[in-house]
């Protein structure tokens, strides 16, 4: 049964890699696609951004580019539909974004994305796969981003309402719009304990996975969800923060399953991508393809092997491969024509009289010297074999390629 | 005639210049200490902005009760405490910027050393072609 999975994997991840390069940026032009919408859908104030050519526009170029344009953009497009409205909430979500960039975000770059996925997740209760694939993919850095994701999820709430309020150019408005601004933040413990939680899973599932024990991973991502419900349940007890205990525990586990899923594709991408790199020496220009093996797992086959050694009770040895440093052309082992020739010397010198090549006898019949010895005309061959070649030793080096002519006879 | 261990080499090393590469090589114009301490620097101005726009933004939060109460803030406290804890954020940030770096920089060395590894291995092949050592020769 597993064998059949393996072999199941194996075709899936050869066809993955013939269709790389359409598979990776569609699922982030999806993706982008979804990040755009959800924007759209919250903060739609301005109507020539909602229009679905801008989404699909914007889709194309994040899924071209590095992630962190799509982050970019995503931020860009929250400030133009604020601006619409309220520009002293888009002066405010300006200044939060570069305070967000300076104290989080630049610390990790390759986990930028985590700043827009953490929201969009969050519609469907799967923000909480987030920490738990940090911290089994990567380090306690990503720490940073998550809480950019978590500090944007709610932001986008409290700009939200903000951004729909009646604003007059005085003093006493402005301080007051942001005076409630700053107090939904502060005050917001959903999001304090968010922050904590998704701190302290990240932490858990990194710290467990690096043991050397058995299953470490499988029981690292079970300490992050166990870890994560517990955390939300207790915040919910405390602070009386709203969690569905249902949902919770039920997006919990699926996160786990998530996680463990974006493991395993994870590796996919790092070990069997296509490359394709050029260069050049003094000869020549190369364009080369480099794919990467797939091994291919055959059904196991159980060889059992006896020997003198195992019968008499002794260990096997074996040597262990060491990586080769040499290259050894393929044919390295073949014997060479000069090399029969220089041992026929050889052998002549030692014992001019008696030494006959069973090259030279076997491979051609029509020479002199073998018509000497077997007594035949030219063009005749000799079947049988010289004294000193073993006859049960000739067959079966033979065997081989009998067994080859009586399947081509079968067929034939 | 194509070598093909030469080919080998050759590819190995272009697909390591081509990803990961190009970060390491260029981490490996700096020194260890000049590496980290640039990066230290670089968070020590991004934690600065970033203090000077929360501090300017408190400003704003806060600005009823300082219109109100201006002649009675000890602004040499207020100074001081802003101070103070401008201090303790960028010693934090600098320090674990500090050994993060230097950490990512030691990372960033062990694949460099391999990369020479290899890059020895080619030239070795280079000099046998061109005949100025034998193949079993030291390389």
């Amino acid at each position: 049964m597993i064998t059949i999975l393996l072999e199941i994997r194996e075709v899936i991840l050869k066809a993955y890699q013939k269709v790389r390069f359409i598979v990776n940026p569609a699922v982030k032009f999806l993706f982008s696609v979804l990040v755009f919408s959800a924007i759209n859908s919250d903060l739609g104030f301005n109507t020539k951004f909602t229009g679905i050519p801008i989404v699909l526009g914007l889709a194309a170029v994040s899924a071209v580019t590095p992630s962190q344009v799509l982050v970019l953009l995503a931020a860009v497009l929250t400030l133009l539909h604020v601006y619409a409205v309220n520009l002293f909430v888009t002066i405010l979500l300006l200044l939060i974004y570069i305070v967000l960039y300076c104290l989080l975000l630049r610390y990790s770059p390759k986990h930028v994305a985590v700043a827009v996925v953490v929201p969009v997740l969050a519609k469907y209760n799967l923000h909480y796969s987030v920490p738990i694939i940090m911290g089994s993919t990567s380090n306690p850095v990503t720490i940073l981003p998550t809480i950019c994701g978590v500090i944007v999820y709610h932001l986008i709430d409290v700009v939200k309402v903000a951004a729909g309020r009646e604003v007059e150019l005085n003093l006493e408005d402005v301080v007051g719009l942001y005076t409630d601004v700053f107090d939904s933040l502060m005050d917001n413990y959903k999001m304090i304990m968010m922050i904590i939680v998704f701190s302290l899973v990240i932490t858990v599932v990194w710290f467990i996975r690096r043991f050397s024990f058995d299953y470490s991973f499988q029981i690292s991502l079970g300490a992050g969800v166990l870890v994560n419900i517990l955390g939300f349940l207790i915040a919910d007890l405390k602070y009386d923060v709203t969690v569905s205990v249902g949902t919770l525990i039920l997006m919990s586990v699926l996160s786990g399953i998530i996680a463990m899923f974006c493991d395993y594709m994870k590796r996919i991408l790092d070990y069997t991508a296509v490359e394709r790199v050029q260069f050049e020496d003094d000869d020549y220009y190369y364009y080369v393809k480099a794919v990467p093996k797939v091994n291919i797992s055959l059904r196991e086959m159980d060889v059992k092997h006896f020997n003198r050694s195992a019968i008499d009770g002794e260990d096997y040895e074996y040597e262990e491969e060491t990586e080769d440093d040499d290259y050894e052309p393929d044919n390295a082992y073949e014997r060479k024509p000069e090399e029969d020739e220089e041992e026929d010397a050889e052998m002549k010198e030692y014992n001019p009289d008696g030494y006959r090549s069973p090259y030279i006898l076997l491979e051609n019949p029509e020479s002199s010297d073998a018509e000497e010895r077997n007594g035949t005309e030219e063009g005749e061959y000799s079947t049988e074999l010289p004294d000193d070649i073993d006859e049960e030793d000739y067959e079966e080096e033979m065997l081989l390629d009998d067994d080859e002519e009586t399947d081509d006879d079968n067929k034939a | 005639m194509l070598n093909e261990r030469k080919i080998r080499l050759m590819t190995q090393l272009a697909i390591y210049e081509k990803k990961e590469g190009k970060e390491d090589v260029k981490l490996s114009k700096f020194y260890k200490s000049d590496y980290a301490r640039f990066q230290a620097w670089k968070t020590g101005v991004a934690v600065t902005v970033a203090y000077l726009l929360l501090v300017a933004v408190a400003v704003i939060y806060k600005l009823e009760y300082l219109i109100e109460n201006a002649f009675n803030i000890d602004y040499a406290l207020l100074g001081k405490k802003i101070l103070g804890l401008y201090i303790i954020v960028l010693a934090t940030y600098v320090i674990v910027a500090m050994l993060g770096y230097s950490l990512k920089y030691a990372a960033s060395r062990k694949k460099l050393a391999r990369y020479f590894r290899m890059l020895r291995k080619l030239n070795h092949i280079y000099l046998v072609e061109d005949g100025i050592v034998q193949e079993d020769e030291e390389k």
